[in-house]
């Protein structure tokens, strides 16, 4: 995602996915950003689904943190299939 | 040096280290190549600076530590401890496994029979395993073929799976932002259920980059399709959930799915 020479690539729905991943570099963010705030209908949808992807990873961040059970520990797995 | 530029004998010392896992160390004690090299990449250029030294060398690395020890060095070729390695590489990954698996089921137990389906043939394959590839990808490739093959053989138990409700109230909610404890509940049990009327397809795209951080890239090469299909997946499937959980534009099916899962 660089910049051409030319001036700016036109703003894609690949930029706006990786807008809400976080994972533009910050002159592409900037350029994002700037072309959002003459849209403030995509701006607000764009906000609600970044806000939705972080409750996500709030909500399965639990199951990430739970104990492993002992069944699924390799050691136990490969003594179990010797 | 490129692998193509080496003599043929050279060209398999490389080759050799292919078996290592990516954690192996070897430390060489004494002499030029005194010191510590962690990773194929390293331990491979110094068995081949080591073999350019000790030529003719018709030994297996196995072998090395004994047959071509050099006079008065001391080598210790770590990587006898490939089984506990290949262990502790592997549950780095369970925890995100578990998650992944859980947000595709919905339902603890499947999933974690799940989880241990990828782990047996991930331990079974280790040896096949690409090992430019880090682990992460190849644990949730296999992971999500088996997802795949599964839901191909299961019997239909049509498109919306219930919502466990046992389970998700066991989860905690974990949200810095939200105001209130009840709003919070209402918030994720929202994207849960949310998730769940989701077509899976999109549904997986969705976890692996929003919730796993795989890159789209990545993301393509998993689930087997172009980058492209990755990025409208994923695109759709976000604009879909975010009406869902804002209740507005809803379709007479994903007001009933969504009823179903709630």
């Amino acid at each position: 995602m660089t910049t051409s020479h030319a001036g700016p690539l036109p703003i894609g729905e690949d930029d706006l996915q990786a807008w809400i991943d976080e994972r533009l570099t910050p002159a592409r963010r900037a350029e994002v950003e700037a072309w959002l705030t003459a849209k403030p209908e995509t701006a607000a949808r764009m906000r609600a689904t970044a806000a939705q992807r972080l409750v996500l990873r709030g909500t399965l961040q639990a199951k990430h943190d739970e104990p492993v059970p002992a069944r699924l520990r390799v050691s136990n797995l490969m003594a179990a299939n010797g | 040096m490129t692998e193509r530029l080496l003599p043929r004998r050279l060209a398999g010392m490389l080759a050799l280290t292919a078996g290592y896992a990516d954690g192996a160390t070897l430390e060489w004690v004494g002499g030029p190549l005194d010191g510590s090299y962690r990773g194929r990449a390293a331990i491979g250029s110094v068995w081949s600076r080591f073999a350019q030294a000790q030529r003719p060398l018709q030994s297996r690395v196995g072998d090395i530590v004994e047959s071509a020890k050099p006079r008065g060095h001391k080598l210790r070729h770590v990587s006898d401890g490939e089984t506990g390695e290949m262990a502790a590489l592997i549950e780095l990954h369970i925890p995100a496994l578990r998650r992944f698996a859980w947000a595709l089921l919905r339902d603890g137990a499947a999933a974690d029979d799940l989880v241990q389906d990828c782990l047996e043939r991930a331990i079974s394959r280790w040896h096949l395993r690409r090992h430019e590839g880090s682990l992460k990808p190849w644990l949730f490739t296999i992971l999500h073929n088996l997802f795949i093959s599964g839901r191909r053989g299961a019997t239909r138990r049509g498109p919306h799976q219930s919502l466990d409700h046992e389970e998700a109230d066991g989860l905690a909610f974990a949200d810095p932002v939200a105001g209130s404890a009840v709003q919070a509940r209402l918030m994720w049990r929202d994207a849960l259920a949310g998730l769940a009327a989701l077509p899976e397809e999109q549904r997986t795209v969705l976890l692996l980059v929003g919730v796993e951080d795989f890159s789209y890239e990545e993301t393509a090469r998993l689930t087997g399709v172009p980058i492209g299909t990755v990025m409208s997946r994923l695109s759709r499937g976000r604009e879909r959930l975010r009406r869902l959980i804002d209740g507005r534009d809803l379709s007479r099916d994903e007001r009933t799915s969504l009823r179903r899962v709630k």
